[in-house]
């Protein structure tokens, strides 16, 4: 009954602006997400008419069929899938241990390594974008998947996360396990781990996105088009020199755009626990 | 706040480990341009070669090659499509790691940028006559007194303008600047909201209006391309002559902005008429329709101010890489697609207007109304100034350019403005 009594007292005014404000920030955060939904099933003469309307006259698939009978498409689709999950894993395992050690265990030059890694956070990518390709070029592993997932296995922005979520772990658990005689092994895998599922969660998004959505790192270091990934793939058959097929482009956004939806709306819950408890984005 | 603390320390620390591990100094990184190879003999060509080309180019230039392949039969070529998107950064990455194809397409603006790098090969003497090709594309390809690029599409810019609009107002395309603005708003008395659409606001602005200073009779760089010259009378000529549309209010202020915005205005009746190249054709075509480009659209050379009608000249040219694993069977190529009948199959497969001048005298080249346009526009159309700074400038001059569009600036002033940053960049160039 008390409950009930609350949310009518506060509901008119402040409720229904919050609501309101609410309501205003979906629609403008949808609107986009709508316009590609509903562009990519129209001809791109269709798309850039003038005045425009909301709904396709005429829906049609053409666009994803052009896009579908492009040579290779399934495959750009695959290396893109791999690269992706690949660095995924490699950031959990590599950044999570990394974390562990910066933030449980004591040894000779862990702040100026951990200051390393920050500073790496710091240092803008297009400055070592150049030598990174030189080196990875180098290690003659352009044109190959190593050369794609490589640079991105380990991220300091991982190593960071990874860091301050296990910091927070009360050092009574890890004490606990050794005591019981479990090794670093041990206490990192059955301990640690187990409680890091939100911040895991987290840096599995950000790293997924961040690949997923990566454009210029592929684009240098594939050297024939069955290396190629989405986003190149898709610059390549939408945007020329003088124009943009928009149809083509909606399309292929559409493609490249909802497996990240479904991969958030999956771990969603462990997203927000994990930006809740760590701080950062 | 202790951990605050530690914070700052830490990435002070870190920092300064970086530094010194990375080694902060600097070095000049000009290195020497390519130097001339030796010359390609006739023979013909063997061994396989890989080559980038962008877009459409890439998807298309296999079946080109087919024919290359088939004339020299121990040669092979592997084309990479690359996207014209960020495509600079790749060669420029490539030339820095020496890890290159033999042979890539660029951009005609762009090859002062790469062959400063020193990872282009300049072209090998007597590989192709300069004379044969549009005297714009020739001069896109040379940078501080050699030659590094050999001219394979070109592309200009011409006056679209509604015909529909034009009869019912009696009136001819504008051959001077003097029948220009007059003949603009005849079309807006016939309900366009504005005569003529013009870059401002957009990157790659420059494109639209430098020429307006050429055909004043400016030239933006000194004898020897080592110093701009913008402030001078005839590039002020041209800016208020740019001006003089806005203030008669015969074109927005806000100009179209992105690829795409102007078509559906054009269609529509909006916009009565615009300057642009030889795709504008296709895109015109899926904005309203094979029927409305019919009957509606005219295409006329730009109108020609005291000077000449000169447009700006874009395009595409091959270069050959200076780690080029065989690079006499990459030029042999070179040249092979530089003959006026792979001009012409070239035209045939991608729609892109050959850069050799005598490709245009049969066929659909020959024949076609509006190619006639574009083939008298390329006679006069120029390239920017082939600096390795030019990309610099045009921004500052895309900049100053809107300011004047909005009438925030008088054309002198941003000439003024223009002159003294791009003299501040300088033009790179040292002879």
């Amino acid at each position: 009954m008390t409950n009930h009594a609350t949310t009518r007292r506060s509901f008119p005014a402040t409720r229904l602006l919050l609501y309101g404000a609410l309501t205003l920030g979906v629609c403008a955060t949808l609107a986009p997400f709508a316009w590609m939904f509903l562009g990519s099933v129209r001809p791109t003469g269709e798309i850039v008419a003038h005045p425009s309307s909301w709904l396709p006259a005429a829906p049609t698939l053409t666009n994803f069929e052009q896009l579908l009978s492009k040579q290779n498409f399934g495959l750009y689709f695959l290396n893109s899938a791999l690269v992706a999950v690949a660095c995924v894993l490699g950031n959990l395992l590599f950044c999570s241990m990394a974390g562990y050690a910066f933030a449980k265990l004591e040894f000779a030059g862990k702040s100026l390594l951990f200051g390393l890694v920050l500073t790496m956070l710091i240092i803008p990518g297009v400055t070592t974008f150049v030598p990174l390709f030189v080196l990875v070029s180098n290690m003659g592993l352009s044109n190959s998947y190593l050369g794609l997932i490589l640079p991105f296995l380990v991220t300091p922005l991982g190593v960071f996360l990874m860091r301050q979520f296990i910091r927070d772990v009360p050092d009574s658990l890890v004490e606990a396990a050794r005591l019981d005689g479990a090794g670093e092994t041990r206490t990192f895998l059955r301990v640690i781990l187990p409680l890091c599922r939100p911040a895991l969660a987290t840096l599995a998004i950000l790293t997924f996105l961040a690949q997923w959505n990566n454009f210029l790192w592929p684009l240098v270091i594939a050297q024939t088009e069955d290396h190629y990934t989405l986003p190149v793939a898709l610059a390549l058959f939408s945007v020329g020199a003088n124009g943009t097929n928009y149809g083509l482009l909606l399309a292929g956004a559409v493609t490249v755009v909802t497996p990240i939806i479904l991969l958030f709306l999956a771990l969603q819950r462990y997203f927000i626990q994990g930006i809740a408890s760590t701080g950062i984005k | 706040m202790l951990f605050r603390s530690h914070l700052v320390r830490t990435v002070v620390v870190g920092s300064v480990a970086t530094l010194l591990l990375t080694g902060c100094g600097r070095t000049d990184t000009r290195q020497k341009p390519g130097s001339a190879g030796s010359p390609i003999d006739s023979s013909p060509a063997t061994g396989t070669i890989t080559v980038w080309a962008m877009g459409t180019e890439g998807e298309l230039l296999p079946k080109l090659a087919a024919g290359f392949e088939k004339a020299n039969t121990d040669a092979k070529v592997k084309v990479t499509a690359v996207p014209w998107q960020d495509y600079g950064k790749k060669v420029e990455t490539a030339i820095a790691s020496g890890d290159t194809p033999d042979a890539t397409l660029v951009g005609a603006a762009d090859i002062a940028m790469f062959a400063t790098t020193g990872g282009l090969e300049q072209v090998p003497p007597k590989l192709v006559d300069d004379a044969a090709f549009y005297p714009g594309a020739a001069r896109s390809s040379a940078f501080e007194g050699a030659t590094y690029g050999v001219p394979w599409y070109v592309e200009t810019r011409s006056l679209f303008y509604r015909k529909d609009l034009a009869q019912a107002a009696n009136v001819s395309a504008p051959k001077t600047w003097d029948e220009y603005g007059p003949f603009l708003k005849a079309l807006q008395k016939q309900g366009a909201k504005w005569g003529l659409s013009l870059p401002t606001g957009a990157a790659q602005s420059w494109q639209g209006v430098l020429p307006f200073m050429w055909q004043a009779g400016a030239r933006l760089t000194n004898d020897g391309g080592t110093a701009f010259t913008f402030d001078t009378p005839e590039a002020l000529k041209g800016l208020e002559f740019y001006q003089s549309f806005f203030t008669s209010k015969t074109v927005s202020r806000n100009g179209p902005v992105s690829l795409g915005e102007i078509e559906p205005q054009f269609v529509a009746g909006s916009t009565a008429a615009l300057i642009s190249g030889p795709w504008e054709e296709s895109l015109l075509k899926s904005a309203g329709g094979a029927s409305f480009v019919a009957d509606k659209v005219g295409i006329a050379p730009l109108p020609a101010g005291p000077d000449s009608n000169a447009s700006y000249m874009g395009g595409g040219q091959w270069t050959v890489f200076k780690d080029a694993k065989n690079r006499e069977t990459a030029w042999k190529f070179i040249r092979w697609m530089a003959q006026p009948e792979q001009q012409k199959a070239w035209y045939g497969l991608s729609g892109d207007l050959p850069a050799v001048q005598s490709a245009w005298k049969q066929g659909k080249l020959a024949t076609d109304p509006a190619l006639k346009v574009f083939q008298t526009q390329l006679k006069t159309a120029q390239p920017g100034p082939t600096t390795t700074t030019w990309k610099q400038v045009t921004a500052v001059v895309d900049a100053e350019i809107e300011k004047v569009a909005k009438g925030v600036t008088s054309p002198k002033a941003a000439l003024e403005q223009i002159q003294s940053k791009a003299a501040a960049i300088g033009t790179g160039n040292k002879r």
